[in-house]
């Protein structure tokens, strides 16, 4: 990770023109048919955004709040078979990857435009500050509080893919991997049967079933999710506690050994349930009984996507 | 709007529809704990109260001897809406079992179910009030009555706390509403100090607006608590208060103005607009869940050997699966297709039936949809289409 999270407002502004100019020109050369970035929202927050011409690109932004992930819509695009533009830093890349080493897009239809990045901050954050606090932010002199997350244990300052670079690279001396500790997974482990059951149910019990955690999920992308079908019903439309926790455990499960850890589940959720703490639990238990040492970063054999004859549970069912 | 024999009807004034205040109470602020907890043992109480940093709009759980419900009753609105008293996310409608009968066939037995308590939504803001009216013309007017809601309805009693101080993302003045509004309250609850805080240091008027209220407010869990009647010399700054409280602005209402985009919609069902806004839309159903004027669901039933429960539980007209067909067709089959239902759904749709906009300006959706699509967005683009 970068040695220290920092925002620099002015080399932002600078890649911020370079992308338009390399969207624009990759839109009018037909070299992409749409272009994913973000575009300013409402009250400034960075919304994604698809440029369709090279006019449409000089609305791209980048600042210190495109947190958006924008990976996971690619599999808007499956239907067509046009070439797709994207922006991506770190943590975006690594949502990419996630999607490409799954199989779910194609490589080749792909123009990937890197950023390197030396921190987000959280637009949740951020937003909501006064006037003066938030311009500060922005110019880079805010609370180390207001970084997301997940920068805390950037495995990815430097794009892990591009087809072209915008800005400095982050030096390889500061971009290795952050660290992944788990003190309150040791916590909750550490609690009894009884009182983790009932810690659960009370985490999961102001879940309103949106689906906005398993929607912004870059894992999360089954050609058609179990917690939709009808038949067989895994998830009773009822909610009530079992349900809550079969959907929660069905979903954290399904990503475990692929989670990037982005956080984007618990930062869209609304109620604040702390979703990563059943992510982390699952991706401790994939270091612990795996030695996988990273399985933020995405491989191409995933320890539970994957057939292999030293098993210890194939002797064992023999 | 032929369609489903719609037929326009003029939109009403809203202020029209403003209730009169019948008696007033004051309330001291220590002492609305108190009244909760009296509240508690006769009726269920759902409140704002804070989860983990979040304020939610949830059932009280009765306070242990000595104790009293902590109430965040400065939250402007709590993530959730208090909807679900009206249309709970998971309703049983009615038990089922099937009995063998002596010729050796068999008879369907149902039991419908029923509400024992009253229930008391405490510390509702105006927005969410008048919203309950909203969702309350589609179940309780027209050629179906929906007797299960009327009878879970008949038993809510509604104490709003006009806002003192609107937040960010408030813009219900754009539909017609106010910081004040009593519509759909039965008490509303006005700082004493009047607007500008969002902490009421010297308590509450107390105003009934219905009988109901009126009830609630002479009903011993109200004088055990010490709600008082108003001081002849404190009578006449009551209207001045809630004038007071009804002429603030909303932040979010000023930058949109008043939304009248109905008749505009009319032609715009195949504007390239919807495909364009709903690009972004990641189908989740956040928008529409704490939506207080979203009423969608859906009917199935759980249960196994012959017996079960019938339920209702909420949908969304964003979920993909929402209006998917046994066959495999799906009517709506693409992110621009929802998305448009949903804004003209509120916009023009239920404008058109209704005379009014299903839209009472929260924040909500402001406030929670992770993408920023959310209704004075494409309100005020609409406008400049």
């Amino acid at each position: 990770m970068p040695k220290n999270l920092a925002i620099d407002p002015k080399e932002m502004e600078k890649t911020q023109a370079r992308l338009r100019a390399e969207a624009a020109r990759l839109l009018r050369d037909g070299a992409v048919t749409v272009f994913l970035g973000h575009e300013e929202g409402w009250d400034g927050l960075p919304v994604p955004f698809f440029a369709k011409t090279a006019e449409e690109a000089e609305r791209l932004v980048w600042n210190p709040l495109v947190a958006f992930n924008l990976a996971k819509y690619l599999l808007d695009r499956l239907g067509d078979d046009g070439k797709v533009g994207l922006v991506v830093n770190g943590c975006g890349s690594l949502a990419l990857d996630r999607i490409l080493k799954d199989r779910r897009f194609p490589r080749e239809r792909l123009y990937v435009v890197g950023v390197p990045c030396t921190g987000l901050l959280d637009p949740d954050k951020v937003l909501g500050l006064p006037e003066a606090e938030r311009k500060a932010a922005l110019e880079g002199r805010g609370d180390p509080g207001l970084f997301l997350k997940r920068c805390g244990w950037c495995a990815a300052p430097n794009p892990v893919i591009a087809d072209v670079l915008i800005g400095e690279k982050v030096p390889e001396s500061e971009a290795a991997p952050g660290p992944l500790e788990f003190p309150r997974v040791a916590e909750i482990e550490a609690m009894s049967p009884k009182e983790r059951f009932e810690y659960f149910q009370g985490m999961f019990d102001r879940c309103i079933r949106c689906f906005a955690c398993r929607n912004v999920c870059p894992a999360c992308n089954c050609r058609e999710c179990c917690l939709d079908q009808w038949e067989p019903l895994w998830l009773g439309r009822a909610v009530v506690p079992s349900e809550q926790l079969m959907y929660h455990f069905i979903r954290a499960m399904d990503v475990a050994g692929r989670c990037i850890r982005c956080g984007e589940c618990e930062r869209v959720c609304s109620v604040g349930i702390p979703l990563m703490e059943l992510n982390d639990k699952f991706m401790k238990d994939i270091i612990e009984l795996f030695g996988v040492e990273r399985p933020d970063i995405p491989a191409e054999v995933e320890p539970l996507g994957q057939f292999a004859e030293s098993d210890p549970d194939l002797e064992s069912s023999q | 709007m032929g369609e489903g024999g719609l037929t326009m009807v003029p939109s009403p004034d809203q202020k029209a529809k403003s209730p009169v205040p019948r008696a007033t109470g004051v309330l001291p602020k220590t002492k609305v704990g108190q009244w909760v907890t009296g509240l508690l043992a006769e009726n269920t109480v759902m409140a704002p109260v804070r989860v983990d940093g979040k304020p939610l709009f949830r059932e009280l759980r009765r306070p242990a001897a000595g104790q009293e419900p902590q109430l965040d009753l400065e939250s402007v609105h709590t993530v959730n809406s208090p909807k679900g008293a009206v249309l709970p996310q998971t309703e049983a409608l009615l038990d089922y079992k099937y009995v063998k009968t002596a010729d050796g066939g068999s008879s369907l037995e149902l039991h419908a179910r029923t509400l024992e308590r009253p229930i008391v939504l405490f510390g509702v803001r105006p927005c969410d009030a008048a919203a309950l009216e909203l969702i309350d013309q589609v179940f309780l007017t027209g050629a179906f009555i929906d007797e299960q809601y009327r009878e879970r309805r008949d038993k809510v009693t509604v104490v709003a706390v006009a806002c003192g101080a609107p937040a960010r993302s408030c813009f219900c003045t754009s539909f017609g509403l106010d910081p004040g509004s009593a519509r759909g309250a039965d008490v509303v609850l006005y700082g004493r100090s009047g607007p500008g805080a969002a902490a009421e240091p010297d308590g509450y008027y107390a105003v009934a607006y219905t009988e109901r209220g009126e009830a609630l407010l002479s009903a011993p869990a109200a004088k055990a608590a010490g709600v008082t009647d108003l001081s002849a010399a404190e009578g006449a700054k009551v209207e001045e208060v809630i004038a007071a409280f009804r002429a603030q602005t909303t932040p979010l209402g000023e930058r949109l103005g008043k939304v009248d985009v109905a008749e505009k919609l009319d032609g715009l069902f195949e504007s390239p607009y919807w495909e364009k806004v709903a690009g972004r839309c990641l189908g989740c159903g956040t928008c529409t869940f704490v939506c207080p004027t979203c009423y969608c669901f859906g009917v199935t039933d759980c249960g196994a050997g012959g017996q079960g429960v019938r339920f209702r539980y909420w949908d969304s007209c964003k979920f993909p699966q929402f209006l998917q067909m046994a066959g495999g067709h799906n009517p709506r089959p693409a992110k621009k297709n929802r998305t448009r239902q949903r804004f003209m759904h509120k916009l023009n749709y239920y404008h058109h039936r209704y005379g009014e906009y299903l839209c009472v300006g929260c924040g909500r959706c402001v406030e929670s949809c992770p993408v920023g699509l959310h209704l004075p967005l494409v309100a005020g683009d609409v406008r400049g289409l």
